[in-house]
């Protein structure tokens, strides 16, 4: 002991060294810090699985051209990650108690990029041209809802009146479907799939449909957002978007340095990714409907609501979702995801694997019977369901998923027929009543997206109400318009009794999953679950 | 791919030894290979005690073991089995796709090459219309009209063949037809329908059944194209296309479970190709 | 000879008009509306836009109206609008067409090139080379297209990174899809031509040649090729089929966009204008060739012009 702090002591240079370390590993804690400082210039690319056959935001619904074009066009307001408003093009606005008459005060400096000024008079004719039928717009004219009638007070400000009660507005003033275009070069463009011109930070050089679009900064640009990280021009200096359908082919471009961002990793690869010093995953869960399968009630055997529940106790989407993502998506348990305004957790309890309850349940309707392949049968009909979807809009893991349900489900008896089809023979199945059960999710924060799928004028062929549920339009009509606390009672009791009815059988919470190269600085998240490039740079 | 690549030759080539050449090895290897996919298709239980559809979640895409020769695809199932049971659907497949073309092939070739005039002016216009269709994209459009499914993915594959067989027998009927022969038993007062199943037939039928036994292999691969692309079988059910396209996304972490189908494939489409080389050169040599 | 002239054009035209009506009618066969799929979805739809689009689209009219209105503007060369893109039909192909246009000419050159060089070094000669070569086209066509790609992506993209994985960058992205495509097509090429040259060389006239002291190589490249090349032109149709069908699979693999993928999508989304216009072009395709073909045959061989007159 002695002799040990004697040879402390006595080496003076072993000393020097140690604090020299001290010191260097403080400097390393600090200079962590010091790589923050965003980096001016550099191309961003970016690898999508999905392509759109369109880039005019306002006649698509597609969430590809939303993501691209959330950086050539602004909107009226933004909506942060947690939910809140932020001025935007409109410094600041006032909406009635009602939610009938809304009043926009915009900026009065920003210019689109081929010059012309942003005024009332261009946001006017960008929302009724919108409204036009000759337009054939459809899913940015559901966000604008009944509109009465739109003003110009004055230059700079925009009244929009309803005859009734409409409260989403906000919410999709704020997304890329309503972004506001220069009137300039709408009035002179006959055709607009290939185009667009706005007043955002990067301005749209080319769209190759099947191959992607290049963007370039836009210098003078400095209107950004009110949740935006910085203000002024955008680091980047240029994003080129490429279409790679190919999930393997996408992977590989990222980890081989081709490409700095890809989206939908295939779940597999996941723990791969994660664990490659270069590369990091991040993942923001999708706001709105999570993936559930619809259980058409309006025939076959789910008109029974006995039936409907069997179905809904027999699947276990906590071990289905397990394997087919590899734990890289959570299960759901109720109809929207936890990140949707007005989610309510209590629902979560309401449902839930039993296959006992199950079985009990079948029995009790009538279904008692079991055929050779271990079916149940009644009347001497099975008990068989037809699942219609189109795989061109799914992922290999989604099928998987379903897979795995159909395995799940066959245990109670149930025997769910997977049914593939092309968009053309979906939109016939869907638009003809010819299914049992579909599947799809919706990303929007707003939870007024359950009108889009419960209120019965939204039945096909007029919309996304595949379970054909008539029994919730009172409550969601009056959800639309109705004060803050009166909307969180009526969504609660409608998450309640979509679960308790069994409309829709809940499966996993989708979610938007960045691979980004770890040079990758600055993505923050829009609510529709898309990254945001505006405040992106990347280090050398 | 077409259906039709491996030319007929026109000589044999010359015979190094001597013996039956129904017994060398070139022709027995392939046969056996050939007859052992009969058997998974007629019974493939006997090859595996497991099922190709029952799925083990906890046992996802694990390596090959002793139980699991191929390892286990991504819901856990046994990737062996599934091959066993798929080649029995994928041959079935291939199998009644070229029968399809064949049949259809030889309807429309006899009809275009012995047809009154103005019928075979039509016939021969409509041939050349099947024919600039690429064969995909007739399948295509056969499994749109239709729907997809493993019998639909037969009648798509066949139909799309028949402008091959067609035009191959077309071209054998008129060279039969230009031989003495049949002049001989015109002049003889024979009737037509006799000339043609008496002696334009059997002359014809030899080139087809050897184009037809390569053919097998080139529909079981446009069938599994389309599965490919997402257009062939429906899953769960287990065909050789449908593996491969299963398999693709797991490349890096658990390639086997396409290579390994993959291997099979090749090896039963390289068997009936040689299978077929080998029927026409022994039956070359004795014609 | 105007005759004939006037023969081949009426085969051209019916060729054609029997294309458009197949096709014509098989779309109309399958379930499912143009209108739905492009106002379905997330997309809400009333009744009022509904209607508009089916008659924007002109589907509101009795079936043998729409027949007639589309083969008289086709007849004049205006195929419509597609109903995805919104575009005239003709400019989504040909921007679609240059993409496989590419791929495809570099496929069949390399294939030639290939299955040129395999025919004259193993006709007739070297049991065992000739064995290998014979054995691993047989591989090759025995493996499906998409697999080879796979393949050779992972192998020398993902693994090697010698060559990018994206799909329209600069002649480093075409060279392997290029290989994928070419090899099958060499495969069956190599084979033909071999089979010819070997037919050619046991000719009397090689021996005549061999006698007057021609080297082999020159005997090959300069008689024997010619023979075999005859065998190869009758397959020229085949092989424009074969590279069609070879880049849809291609294309998907490799993520370039090109023909194969916009017919894969008008087919799916019921894009009638579109499908018609991508069958016209392969027919029109087909029949160009086979004409250039004809003539390449005359050129080939002399002794088909006097028998063709």
């Amino acid at each position: 002991m002695n002799k040990k702090t004697n040879q402390w002591e006595k080496r003076p240079l072993v000393r020097a060294l140690a604090a020299a370390m001290l010191v260097m590993a403080s400097g390393q804690i600090f200079s962590v810090n010091a790589a923050e400082t965003p980096v001016q210039g550099g191309t961003l690319n970016v690898a999508l699985g999905s392509d759109t056959p369109i880039i005019d935001p306002s006649i698509t619904g597609q969430s590809v051209t939303a993501l691209i074009d959330r950086n050539v066009v602004d909107s009226l307001v933004g909506q942060a990650e947690d939910n809140r408003f932020t001025p935007w093009l409109a410094s600041r606005w006032e909406v009635n108690d009602n939610h009938t008459d809304y009043v926009f005060h915009l900026r009065k400096d920003v210019t689109f990029s081929d010059g012309t000024p942003l005024d009332a008079e261009a946001v006017k004719y960008n929302l009724e041209r919108i409204l036009d039928p000759k337009t054939t717009s459809s899913y940015s004219k559901s966000l604008l809802g009944p509109i009465k009638t739109i003003t110009t007070p004055d230059a700079y400000t925009v009244a929009i009146h309803y005859d009734s009660p409409f409260a989403p507005l906000l919410q999709g003033l704020s997304l890329p479907y309503l972004g506001i275009q220069s009137p300039t070069y709408l009035k002179k463009t006959q055709n607009t799939s290939n185009t667009v011109v706005g007043s955002g930070p990067f301005i749209l050089k080319s769209f190759v449909k099947g191959s992607g679009s290049q963007l370039t900064r836009r210098a003078d640009y400095h209107w950004g957002p009110g949740y935006a990280a910085h203000t002024g021009p955008a680091y980047l200096e240029a994003i080129n978007f490429k279409y790679l359908p190919e999930s393997s082919v996408r992977l590989g471009a990222l980890t081989s340095g081709q490409i700095q961002a890809i989206d939908a990793i295939p779940p597999v690869n996941a723990k791969s990714v994660k664990n490659n010093p270069a590369l990091e995953v991040k993942t923001k869960e999708n706001p709105g409907i999570v993936r559930v399968l619809y259980l058409n009630t309006s025939k076959g055997p789910f008109t029974d609501v006995k039936v409907r529940q069997a179905f809904l106790s027999a699947t276990d989407p906590a071990s289905a979702v397990k394997v087919a993502f590899f734990g890289t998506l959570k299960a759901a348990d109720n109809v929207l995801g936890p990140q949707t305004q007005y989610y309510d957790p209590s629902v979560a309890k309401l449902g839930g694997f039993n296959l006992d309850k199950a079985n009990k349940l079948l029995d009790d309707a009538g279904w008692t019977a079991k055929n050779a392949a271990g079916i149940r049968t009644k009347d001497g009909q099975p008990l068989t369901v037809d699942f219609v979807y189109d795989p061109s809009t799914l992922e290999t893991s989604d099928v998987t998923l379903f897979q795995a349900v159909q395995f799940q489900v066959k245990k109670a008896g149930i025997d769910l027929k997977l049914d593939p089809v092309d968009s053309g023979g979906f939109a016939d199945r869907t638009n003809n009543n010819q299914y049992d059960v579909v599947s799809s999710f919706y990303v929007r924060a707003e939870p007024d997206i359950l009108r889009t799928v419960f209120h019965s004028s939204y039945a096909p062929p007029k919309g996304s109400n595949y379970s054909h549920i008539s029994a919730l339009d009172d409550k969601l009509t009056q959800a639309v318009g109705a004060p803050d606390a009166q909307r969180k009672q009526l969504y609660s009791a409608i998450q309640r009794e979509v679960i308790e009815q069994a409309y829709v059988v809940p499966l996993s919470v989708p979610a938007y999953q960045l691979g980004i190269s770890k040079k990758v600085h600055g993505i923050s998240w829009a609510t529709n679950a898309k990254p945001n490039f505006y405040d992106v740079w990347l280090s050398h | 791919m077409s259906s039709n690549p491996l030319l007929v030759r026109t000589h044999p080539p010359v015979s190094r030894r001597g013996g039956n050449p129904w017994l060398l090895p070139k022709t027995l290897i392939p046969a056996a290979f050939v007859l052992l996919l009969i058997v998974t298709v007629i019974a493939p239980q006997w090859f595996t005690p497991l099922k190709p559809d029952d799925m083990d979640m906890d046992a996802v895409l694990s390596a090959p073991t002793l139980r699991h020769l191929f390892g286990t695809d991504s819901l856990g199932r046994d990737v062996f089995s599934r091959v066993i049971y798929g080649s029995a659907l994928s041959l079935s497949i291939g199998l009644g796709a070229t029968l399809i073309a064949c049949v259809g092939g030889m309807a429309l070739g006899l009809l275009s090459a012995l047809a009154p005039r103005a019928l075979r002016r039509v016939l021969v216009r409509l041939l050349d219309i099947l024919l600039a269709f690429p064969e995909l994209l007739l399948a295509l459009l056969v499994i749109a009209v239709l729907g997809r499914g493993p019998t639909n993915t037969l009648i798509a594959v066949g139909l799309a063949g028949i402008a091959s067989y067609a035009r191959l027998l077309r071209s054998q009927v008129l060279q039969v037809k230009l031989s003495g022969y049949v002049e001989h038993s015109v002049a003889l007062g024979e009737s037509p329908l006799r000339i043609i199943f008496r002696h334009i037939l059997p002359n014809t039928l030899r080139p087809l059944l050897i184009l037809a036994t390569l053919g097998i292999g080139q529909s079981v691969l446009t069938a599994s194209s389309l599965s490919f692309l997402g257009l062939g079988v429906v899953p769960p059910t287990a065909e050789w296309g449908a593996l491969l396209a299963d398999g693709r996304d797991y490349l890096d972490v658990a390639p086997w479970i396409s290579l390994l189908p993959a291997t099979v494939v090749a090896l039963s489409v390289i068997a009936l190709t040689l299978l077929g080389r080998r029927l026409q050169t022994i039956l070359a040599k004795g014609a | 000879m105007l005759w004939t002239g006037i023969q081949r054009l009426f085969t051209i035209l019916a060729v054609l008009w029997g294309a458009a009506t197949l096709t014509f009618v098989a779309l109309k066969l399958i379930p499912g509306d143009p209108v739905s799929i492009l106002s379905g979805g997330a997309n809400v739809v009333d009744d009022a836009f509904r209607a508009q689009l089916t008659h924007e689209f002109g589907l509101d009219q009795p079936l043998w109206l729409q027949y007639l209105h589309y083969l008289g503007h086709a007849l004049i060369g205006n195929f419509g609008q597609s109903y995805q893109y919104r575009e005239p039909v003709i400019a989504v192909i040909f921007s679609a067409l240059k993409q496989t246009l590419v791929l495809a000419v570099g496929a069949l050159v390399l294939a030639l090139a290939l299955a040129v060089l395999n025919a004259l070094a193993t006709a007739g000669r070297w049991r065992y080379l000739r064995t290998f070569f014979t054995g691993l086209e047989l591989c090759l066509l025995s493996t499906p297209v998409y697999w080879l790609g796979i393949i050779l992506l992972s192998l020398f993209s993902f693994k090697m990174h010698w060559f990018p994985v994206m799909g329209n960058e600069g002649w480093q992205s075409l060279v392997l899809p290029i290989i994928t495509l070419s090899l099958p097509l060499a495969a069956i090429l190599s084979q033909i031509l071999r089979d010819g040259l070997e037919e050619a060389l046991s000719q009397p006239f090689a021996l005549t040649v061999r006698t007057r002291g021609a080297g082999e190589t020159r005997l090959r490249l300069r008689h024997g090729l010619r023979h075999a090349t005859l065998a190869a032109s009758t397959l020229t149709g085949t092989m424009l089929a074969n590279v069609l069908s070879g880049s849809i699979l291609t294309e998907t693999v490799f993520g370039r966009a090109g023909i194969g993928k916009i017919t894969l999508q008008a087919i799916a989304s019921r894009d009638m204008p579109l499908v018609l216009g991508i069958v016209m072009l392969s027919a029109l395709l087909f029949v160009i060739i086979n004409l250039v073909v004809d003539a390449a045959y005359l050129l080939i061989d002399p002794r088909l012009r006097k028998r063709s007159s």
